[in-house]
Parts: C-alpha cells; structure tokens; sequence
C-alpha cells in the first residue's frame, strides 16, 4: 500500500467509517449486479430486466450504500448542491477518498472480474436540468480519474428518464475503443439507467469490456424488504479491507 | 441565500412545509421528516418553490394551502414580538457544522446569538452525576475556553449544568441545546442558568416554541448537539443514559467521540462503542484536551484530497 493510500484509508475511516457500509456480495441475497436487496433471486428486478438489453456492463461495483434518511444519503445529496461551499467540500472529501481507494485498490480486481485490465475511465455528464461540468466530473477529473482521449457527452435534449438506451451520450471525440476495457464512474446508481446507457454507448463505440464503478448504491429503507436487509447486513462499519468486487477479499 | 435571513414569505412557506408535511423523496405525505425538508428546502434554495411544488392543481380555484400558510402567517407574527430569533436553513447565519448532518433541523429558534462558524465542543452527560464527574466537567469546560472553543452542552441537571456554569466563570462562551420549546426552562430550577447562557453565548431550540420536554425530543436534541460541535466529550453516563445517543450519533456523523475511561469503565455500551471509527478514550483531563486539539486541528488543516498519478 502506498503512503498516500494508508492517508487515505485512515481520513476515510476516522471521518465516515462510522456511516458508510460496504455492499454486500451474497447469492440470494444482494444482486450479482448492483447489490441492492433481493429476496432469493441472483438479480434484482431492473439488473434482470436490463441484463436482456445489449450492451450493458459486464461488471458494476458501487463503493457503499446510499442509506436514505442517513448521513450516508446526506453524503451524496449535498456534496454537489449544498448552498455552502464548505459544506459541498467537506462531503467531497470523503467522495474524493472513497473513489480514490476504489480506483487504487481495486481496479485491478475489477480487470481480474471483467477478464481484462481496465485501459480508460470516463465520468458520467450532467443531463438536463444542471448547467456546466458537474461537481462528480470536476472531482474525477482534479483527481486524475478520467482519460483525456475519451469522454461522453449528453446528447440535447435527452433526459435523466429511467430508461436504458445508447442514444442518451456520444463519445468524445468520436472513434473506436476496440480492444479496450471502460470503466464509467458516476456519484449514485439508482435503477442503474445512466450508467448502464453509457456503457450502451461505449459498447457500440467497440468497447471489449465495460465496467461501472458507483460511489453509493441507493437504498430506500422503506422500500419492500429492504428495511429488513440494513437491518440484517449493514450494521458493521466500513472496512476497507473488504474488496467491493467481491465482498471479501481481493480476487 | 440571505444575509439578514430569510424573508416573511420563505419563513411562512417553510412553516407551511413543516406541518404538513408533504411528501418528499422517499418518504409519506404526512410523516415526512424535518430534516428531509430542511434537506430539500436548503438544496433548492427556497421553501416557497419546495412548498410550490408539492401543491395540486387547484381544480375548483380553492387554494387548498392557503389554511397552513394562514396558521403560519398568524405565528410570525406573534413571534415579532418574542425575546428569541429564528435562524433557518435559509440564512446565511444557520451553523455551518449543522449543515454536514442528516438531521439538519429546518428551523432553529435562538435566544441571544449563533454564529455561523461557531466552533465548538460538546460536554455531555449524567443528570445524576458523581462530585468527580461534576469536576471533570468543569475542568474540560475551562480548558475549552482556553482554547477559545465554544462549550455546547444541553442546560440539563448535572454534567450539563457544571459545564455550563464553569464556561461561564470562565468567561466563555456558553451554548445550550433544549430538548423542549424556547419558552420552556426544563428543570425549572436551570430558570437563572438559561438567562446567563443566552446573555454570554446561545440558548437553541430546533423544537416549536411551547413543545415540551418529551421522550423523543431528548435524543433528537441530542443529534443536533452532535451536529453542532466539532466533537462530544462524553464525561459520564450510565448503561441506560440519554448520553449514549449522543456518542453513537456523533460516531454516525462522522465526528469525534471522546469517551473517559469511566464511561468506559462503567458501561457496556461504551465499551463497545469504543472500538468505533472517531471514537477516542480519554484517561485524563490533559489527555482528553490533547484529542480534542488534535481533532479540531484535524478538521481545520488535516484533510487533503488524495489524487491517482496521472497516465496516458
């Protein structure tokens, strides 16, 4: 582990480590894909629904849990729209640590899942309704997250509906990705519909392998069992000794 | 947002909000949480849109908010000539720390003055507390003061009321958190304590007014105690104490937790809570004065974001 790694492990843990929880990674229990909740079945409803369209990821790995109601909800609401400057960079630290370590520590388990190494990474851009770069944009890109030889761009007009399709972002600059593993990186997987749009787009741009690495699974405490499953399976702190690939230890 | 706070119209819509409670996010229509609506009205920016948003269309020309906006309009302006101020998450002067929890009230109500960058630590603890625990209280009170940080504490009996009154013999800056209204004094024995607060630092409440003391209201005083400090110092408390929310919620908000080894020594809870991210334990009072310069230090200047080497 590198100095600036263990730094920041330990800002992490001593600042959320009381808050955030690591997915869980069970058959039957959390979906193979998104890790949300499920009752027995190895995807949750919209990854079954979503796994039948072409083109979408082969590998998803959110970091934690997006916890309504908690701090770790909080965490990712006003990191990019709190009123405060100070308040939206307190929050982005711990975004900022959170991605750091998921791309230091565990892209390579991300490459060892896909079957090849991961060769770029690209951010998810703003859609309608928000002007200018977005605050998970900038973040990456300060923090060297992203490649300067491939972006995606939203298509005018095309909005943040739930719906699963290639034609939501175009890569830029246009050209092929044959060959290449792209991970996309965004803040918060909900039903998954932006991310796995991107890698809808990616796939057709030629991509061999597309990954997607969220900072927060979103989990609503009242919906269905999923009250129950925090309950059960999120009480223990965030350890980042626990891979997000696997749940456990590094593949 | 406002400098001077936030104007008649924002003010009454939030209070609108707040009584009705109109569904939010993910949450029901009628039980939706204040903090959910602090969290909406502050990301928005304005209570009027929030409050706007959520109204049907008024089919048969009826304006159906038009009761809540009344009642609110009517309690402004029996509050114009009240001796406390309201602070929203619409001004400017709301605590900048309370900003960071999810349990963010919407609306606090303050008798004599919050500052927006209040830096300050919590002294928490037992209403029935030992002469030693009373001392220790005192001791980290006075040290804060030397430290030029703010003593937040609840104006209970006890640890509470020892951190208070040697805050204010040392001529610091007192802030109490009620668990009640503003208009009520809960012990009523505190009544001269409350004043002297108020006069030298702050008296919050984040409840209405003439709420009274009740047994939910105690713990969620408790969140935004944590909330507005830098950390909690907890001096004392038994295994079924009111304190030990405050330690588990400022290990939920990320904050740091500083136990005494009698805390320690005594509970269970403690014992387990000890091991938690932020949590530290504290075998004297310089001990305890050294975490809490290291962790307010922490917060100002130790944070830096980390950043990958750059490829391609």
């Amino acid at each position: 582990m590198t100095d600036q790694a263990a730094a920041a492990r330990q800002s992490l843990l001593t600042a959320a480590g009381g808050y955030l929880r690591n997915v869980v990674r069970r058959p039957g229990v959390t979906c193979a894909v998104c890790c949300a909740p499920v009752d027995g079945f190895d995807r949750c409803w919209r990854c079954r629904h979503d796994g039948r369209i072409q083109g979408v990821a082969d590998v998803v790995v959110p970091l934690t849990y997006a916890i309504g109601g908690t701090q770790s909800a909080t965490l990712l609401w006003h990191y990019k729209d709190d009123p405060v400057h100070k308040v939206r960079e307190r929050h982005a630290l711990i975004i900022n640590w959170l991605l750091y370590l998921g791309i230091a520590e565990h892209e390579r388990c991300i490459g060892v899942a896909a079957g090849m190494p991961v060769s770029r990474r690209v951010a998810i851009p703003s859609m309608s309704g928000r002007t200018g770069v977005h605050p998970f944009t900038a973040l990456a890109r300060w923090m060297n997250a992203l490649s300067e030889s491939a972006a995606l761009l939203p298509v005018p007009g095309a909005t943040c509906d739930r719906v699963v399709s290639g034609d939501k972002f175009v890569l830029q600059p246009p050209g092929r990705l044959d060959g290449r593993h792209l991970m996309v990186l965004d803040d918060t997987w909900t039903t998954g519909s932006n991310a796995q749009s991107a890698a809808v787009t990616l796939r057709r741009s030629g991509a061999a392998r597309v990954s997607v690495m969220v900072i927060g699974r979103w989990l609503s405490p009242g919906y269905a069992n999923t009250g129950r499953f925090i309950k059960d399976y999120l009480q223990r702190d965030f350890d980042t000794d626990i891979c997000p690939v696997t749940g456990g230890a590094c593949p | 947002m406002r400098d001077a706070g936030a104007g008649r119209e924002e003010l009454a819509a939030l209070l609108a909000l707040l009584e009705e409670r109109p569904a939010l996010r993910d949450e029901r229509g009628g039980s939706t949480s204040w903090s959910t609506i602090a969290s909406e009205v502050s990301l928005r920016g304005s209570a009027v849109a929030v409050w706007e948003s959520v109204q049907p269309p008024a089919l048969d020309g009826m304006d159906r908010g038009g009761g809540a906006l009344d009642r609110a309009g009517d309690l402004l302006a029996e509050w114009r000539v009240a001796d406390f101020q309201l602070v929203t998450v619409l001004d400017a002067a709301y605590p900048l720390a309370l900003r960071g929890i999810h349990q963010m009230p919407p609306i606090l109500f303050v008798k004599g003055r919050l500052r927006a960058n209040e830096l300050g630590v919590s002294v928490v603890g037992s209403r029935r507390a030992s002469a030693r625990g009373l001392s220790i209280a005192s001791n980290v009170a006075v040290g804060l003061v030397q430290l030029g940080i703010s003593v937040i504490s609840g104006l209970a009996t006890g640890i509470d009321t020892a951190a208070h009154r040697a805050c204010l013999g040392a001529g610091g800056r007192p802030i109490g958190v009620l668990g009640t209204g503003i208009n009520r004094v809960y012990p009523p024995e505190n009544h001269d304590l409350h004043r002297q607060v108020a006069a030298r630092g702050a008296v919050v409440s984040q409840f209405m007014p003439h709420t009274p003391p009740q047994k939910h209201t105690f713990p969620m005083r408790n969140a935004t105690m944590s909330g507005l400090g830098r950390a909690s110092v907890i001096v004392e408390a038994g295994e079924y104490s009111g304190t030990r929310i405050q330690a588990r919620v400022g290990v939920e908000h990320g904050r740091p937790v500083i136990l005494t080894d009698r805390v320690v020594a005594a509970t269970r809870w403690a014992r387990e809570l000890q091991h938690r991210p932020g949590v530290y334990v504290a075998g004297s009072t310089a001990d305890l004065m050294g975490i809490v310069e290291e962790v307010v230090r922490d917060v100002d200047v130790g944070a830096a974001g980390a950043a990958l080497p750059v490829s391609e």
